[in-house]
């Protein structure tokens, strides 16, 4: 979300938007928070990965063509506007639903009203002072014309979240993971501070399967593309408008 | 095998299409069951099933050995009122556990080694570990 306020996408989080986009994700999270333990015997036991890989998949792809119409003609704004809510309405739902299951799970521990308050505090202070962080050194960037840059933060972002289904499909044994390319938990484990920030940032994995190594790049080539693609896009229908104007 | 099979009813279906589209659909259904079907059976004669069960925040049992280079099937009963999600670091496994369902999760294959696993919201208590040996020691 951070990402989207920092770059010329703000105008979703306008009250006119904001308010259904929070509905949307309330009423979303209490269907799934219900119907995940039915979702989780069907297919074998199977079913919650692959909705959850659906609902990541759906998400992901309306993140990436809805923010690569940015620079476009205002014919496509109202469709990269819907499918960005769109795909922050999913994101949303799928979080917000793992943030409600372990607060539920965690209230239902005797004696912990004041742990749960206190590691909520700190919890929230902490993504806001990372939220905060991050969303200067973006502006940064974009104000400094590293639009490039951006753009495979961006991608790294939306593939490592996408990325996801990988472990997901793999421990219900739809796809193979069992090949280790290397180790690098020598230098930054998967349960380290660190390893959980890059984790969110760009699905960082200590211990890389060859089948996510392969989904990663052709993920992250596919979603770079497609914005170089659309960027050139744009770029030609400036020119083709400022050259019919000239004329 | 399974993909030339396919690539094979696909051809063969395209040219029953000119002659008779019934005959064609009924073609790539029967290839189409026998590629699923034959993946599913390799997957099901490769199973070892390990049943693990989740009670008062504790997993019995809490060690399991398994063999070296085996794909693994846990079968995790969840005997809790409370959700708990079973997460593993060193497995690369993390999966909700709802009460009173079943659920289950594939490891392997690995190598060697002691794999640890916990349960997320109770991490205190709900902890335990995949031995993995060389041979057939699996409990």
């Amino acid at each position: 979300m951070v990402f989207l306020l920092a770059h010329s996408w703000p105008s979703i989080y306008r009250l006119r938007y904001s308010i259904p986009l929070g509905l949307s994700i309330t009423i979303g999270s209490v269907i799934l928070i219900n119907i995940l333990p039915l979702l989780s015997e069907l297919f074998d036991g199977a079913g919650l990965e692959v909705s959850i890989a659906i609902l990541l998949l759906l998400a992901c792809s309306c993140l990436i063509i809805g923010s690569s119409y940015e620079l476009n003609a205002k014919a496509h704004k109202t469709l990269w506007r819907t499918l960005l809510l769109f795909g922050v309405c999913i994101f949303g739902c799928i979080k917000s639903t793992n943030f409600a299951i372990y607060l539920i799970g965690y209230i239902h521990q005797n004696g912990s009203g004041y742990s749960l308050l206190l590691g909520l505090i700190i919890a929230i202070g902490i993504c806001i002072s990372f939220a905060v962080l991050l969303y200067f050194s973006l502006t940064w960037l974009t104000s400094r014309h590293y639009n490039k840059l951006f753009t495979i933060l961006w991608s790294l972002f939306i593939v490592g979240q996408f990325c996801f289904v990988v472990p997901l499909l793999a421990q219900v044994d739809l796809i193979n993971d069992a090949n280790i390319v290397w180790d690098s938990s020598i230098w930054v484990k998967d349960s380290s501070e660190y390893g959980h920030i890059l984790n969110a940032m760009m699905g960082y994995e200590a211990t890389p399967s060859s089948t996510y190594l392969i989904f990663y790049f052709i993920s992250i080539v596919c979603c770079y593309s497609n914005f170089l693609l659309s960027q050139a896009f744009s770029s030609t229908a400036k020119n083709n408008i400022s050259g019919e104007e000239f004329s | 095998m399974s993909n030339m099979i396919f690539i094979k009813a696909c051809l063969l279906s395209k040219l029953s299409i000119k002659t008779s589209t019934k005959t064609s659909i009924k073609l790539l259904r029967f290839f189409i069951l026998l590629t699923l079907g034959s993946s599913t059976l390799s997957a099901l004669g490769n199973d070892t099933e390990f049943n693990i069960i989740l009670q008062d925040h504790l997993f019995y049992p809490a060690e399991i050995i398994i063999p070296a280079g085996v794909k693994v099937k846990l079968i995790i009963e969840n005997k809790d009122s409370v959700v708990e999600e079973f997460d593993s670091f060193d497995l690369n496994r993390e999966k909700m556990l709802f009460p009173d369902k079943k659920s289950t999760i594939y490891i392997g294959p690995l190598s060697a080694g002691e794999y640890h696993f916990f349960g997320e919201y109770h991490p205190n208590s709900a902890l335990g570990k995949v031995i993995v040996k060389e041979g057939k020691h699996a409990n």
